[in-house]
């Protein structure tokens, strides 16, 4: 078996190995054990230039904000990193899921204002954050900056390749887009973030690889960051209709920028599933009723399923110190996966 | 090269994805040139640190009473317990040395990270990305070959396992890149945490495949993080079965208190080991309750270090402190863990000009096995190094 090992991999490479034939000795780490189910032959413009980018360096591109972007610090290329990893067997991945989240998107983006002075941050499972990410971008001119932070793994408590099979989908449209100067430096942010990061629903065994990850502050932009570029609202856009609050690792970053003036609203992804009730919402305002003007009118009113909200401390899984044991929920139910918090970055090497 | 395509270049070739930190760039496109006297000062001492750590910890090891000082936890006490006699005490270790150069041209040692050293990917890309545009420069990098050495020598047989916190992708960049480098030479090379190894009969596995070799990229104060039987399942593997890069011993020296030892201790080494200690290693105490109206006295002349600190965390220069920060942090240490903190003299490190603005530069020399194996420099804004610092390629003129 060394042997046959050794003739595989002795120049050839990782990607080659995996691809050509070690999967029976190592059937658990090969990118053909990647879930890349609802794989399309083409791509979201309904082409198979998607190929052009399944490597690192072209997705990144597609993806990154323009030149000269205030988001650029922003996007973490991560993910995307991993593909120079996985090799041929990536495909672009368009689910169910998706296709309903393109109908809610869509309808967002085609019937709700998003002014100047509000960023966007959509909370959704991976896959569909990227397609709300793409549809502002084509329909509203909003730059996404993708925060995915972690790779995929056959044993993954995250199936980020999913994530990596949507952002291919979509990398050929994203790239036309940003070619045709659809999006200009000055665009406001959208904050593609993977509800599934924290793997909250999940139970962690010793036999998987724990590839979930939480966001810092330190990853997203700070208040005066925010006020330089005109940001005053954000609107945070999770999955359920009862989406009540921020997930735990944003907690504190969302209580600093609200301390700091920022004001948030919520508003939940499945509202937008149907266009008529958008639609009636939208007449309804505009007739007179709604119709409003005033520093004392809600700017979160506006959004047919907006709802103010007010980041307040609370217990998270993340709460107190490691010393004090408060942050061992998540730390003790991680395979391994976190060695400590750090609240400003994380990481172990000195 | 611009440095757009140098963030790019970091993120895809050498998986360095965290070049900003708080919404600022944290690598810089222009190199430091370091004058080739003190590039080969700073080689030399961090061979001689090298040897005195290496003697350090076989005694520490040898005689348990040594510990004391160092207020080990109980796993920590539990890991160098598992790695006494063991043979891979004595494998070729990766440490990297910090050190910062006085007004008066002298090398203070900063930080002796032995336990499990970072910024390969920093070291290692901006070295080879920018010293390509100075071939008339020495690279002093070959950091990645060296460590191929010290984990598996010339044998292309042996499977390495990568272990880090597998959540934080600030340590898959390190263990990426090195999987990649030595996947490219056909050493076959996995990644997962400490968790996922398992024993299997008299070898360990990794997801079902037999390791030989442990990349531990993971601090050794943080196995008490782990659930009681994985860790001491872990333990006892790196104990039994398999050869650790670094081995448990190493924390002996990772621990700030080791400056206070030998200090202390000056007795137990030899004439120009208590020289090289006295030029190069900032006086060290131990925290004590009773002088804190000393500490505060002294304030702009002393720096406090907590023993477990990492990446410039839970240090506090007593010169960038406002009085009311400094009282307060004697205060709360006083009352909750003054046996985990030591006091140091504080020493003025010469700024050096980069792009304009005046930075603290802090050097921090890999040594694997006894040999110098490359730089990774860092400038900062002010004397503290810290994880916001500058990460800059570091060539010898």
């Amino acid at each position: 078996m060394k042997a046959h090992r050794k003739i595989l991999t002795v120049g050839l490479g990782l990607n080659l190995a995996w691809v050509t034939g070690c999967q029976s000795d190592y059937p658990a780490l090969s990118p053909a054990h990647l879930d890349f189910s609802d794989g399309r032959v083409t791509d979201s413009i309904g082409s198979s230039l998607w190929k052009d980018f399944r490597q690192s360096r072209k997705l990144l591109e597609a993806w990154s904000p323009v030149p000269d972007s205030p988001w650029t610090p922003f996007a973490k290329p991560t993910l995307f990193s991993a593909l120079d990893e996985i090799g041929s067997k990536v495909q672009p991945i368009y689910t169910p899921a998706a296709q309903a989240a393109e109908v809610q998107a869509r309808n967002f983006a085609r019937h709700e204002r998003v002014p100047n002075n509000t960023m966007l941050i959509v909370d959704l499972p991976g896959e569909e954050t990227v397609v709300w990410g793409v549809a502002l971008a084509r329909e509203c001119k909003l730059q996404p900056v993708a925060t995915f932070n972690n790779w995929p793994h056959q044993r993954g408590i995250l199936k980020a390749e999913r994530v990596l099979g949507a952002l291919l989908y979509y990398a050929a449209e994203m790239d036309k887009l940003k070619k045709a100067g659809a999006l200009s430096s000055a665009a406001r942010p959208v904050l593609m973030m993977d509800s599934n990061r924290l793997g909250l629903a999940k139970t962690v065994k010793d036999t998987d690889f724990d590839n979930r990850y939480y966001l810092l502050e330190s990853d997203l932009p700070s208040s005066a960051q925010l006020k330089s570029a005109g940001i005053e609202h954000i609107l945070y856009v999770g999955s359920n209709q009862d989406v009540q609050e921020e997930q735990d690792d944003l907690n504190p970053y969302f209580k600093a920028l609200h301390d700091s003036g920022i004001d948030f609203a919520i508003l939940s992804a499945q509202a937008y599933t149907d266009k008529g009730a958008v639609l009636a919402a939208k007449e309804r305002r505009e007739s007179g009723y709604y119709h409003r003007s005033g520093s004392h009118f809600p700017w979160w009113l506006l959004y047919y399923a907006g709802r103010g909200h007010t980041p307040i401390p609370r217990p998270t899984l993340f709460s107190g110190t490691p010393a004090q044991g408060a942050s061992r929920r998540f730390i003790r139910t991680s395979a391994g996966g976190f060695g400590g918090y750090h609240g400003i970055q994380s990481g172990s090497g000195g | 090269m611009l440095l757009s395509e140098l963030v790019t270049s970091l993120s895809t070739d050498y998986f360095k994805w965290d070049c900003y930190i708080n919404g600022r760039c944290c690598v810089s496109a222009t190199p430091v040139f370091l004058r080739r006297q003190d590039y080969e000062e700073l080689v030399s001492l961090a061979r001689q640190f090298d040897r005195l750590i290496k003697k350090t910890i076989q005694m520490v090891m040898e005689n348990t009473a040594l510990r004391r000082p160092f207020g080990f936890s109980r796993v920590e006490q539990q890991a160098l317990d598992s790695d006494r006699g063991r043979p891979s005490r004595y494998v070729s270790l990766v440490a990297r040395y910090d050190f910062c150069q006085t007004y008066k041209g002298q090398w203070k040692a900063a930080e002796f990270n032995t336990d499990v050293p970072g910024g390969h990917p920093e070291a290692v890309g901006l070295n080879q990305l920018l010293g390509r545009e100075f071939p008339e420069h020495y690279n002093p990098d070959h950091l990645l070959a060296a460590l191929q050495q010290a984990l598996v020598g010339d044998s292309l047989d042996k499977t390495v396992a990568v272990l880090y916190a597998t959540g934080f992708s600030e340590d898959l960049q390190v263990a990426q890149l090195i999987r990649n480098y030595l996947t490219k030479r056909g050493i076959r090379t996995l990644l997962g945490s400490p968790i996922n190894l398992q024993r299997r009969g008299n070898h360990a596995e990794l997801f079902g495949e037999r390791i030989d070799v442990i990349y531990r990229y993971y601090p050794a104060d943080w196995l008490s993080a782990l659930a009681y039987r994985p860790r001491q399942e872990f333990l006892r593997i790196c104990s039994d079965l398999t050869t650790q890069v670094n081995p448990f011993a190493q924390i002996i020296c990772q621990n700030k208190k080791i400056s206070a030892f030998w200090w202390k201790q000056q007795n137990l080494f030899s004439r120009r080991e208590q020289d090289l200690i006295q030029k190069h290693v900032p006086r060290t105490i131990g925290f004590r309750r009773d002088r804190q109206h000393e500490y505060k006295s002294r304030q702009a002349e002393l720096v406090l270090k907590r023993a477990h600190g990492r990446m410039g965390e839970q240090v506090l220069l007593g010169d960038c402190a406002t009085p009311e920060e400094w009282a307060q942090a004697l205060a709360d240490i006083a009352a909750y863990e003054p046996e985990q903190w030591t006091v140091q003299e504080y020493f003025h490190t010469r700024p050096v000009l980069h792009e304009d603005k005046k930075m603290y530069p802090c050097y921090g020399v890999y040594v694997i096995g006894g040999e110098v194996a490359g730089l990774y420099t860092r400038l900062s804004p002010t004397p503290r190094t810290a994880y916001d610092a500058l990460n800059v390629a570091t060539l010898v003129v």
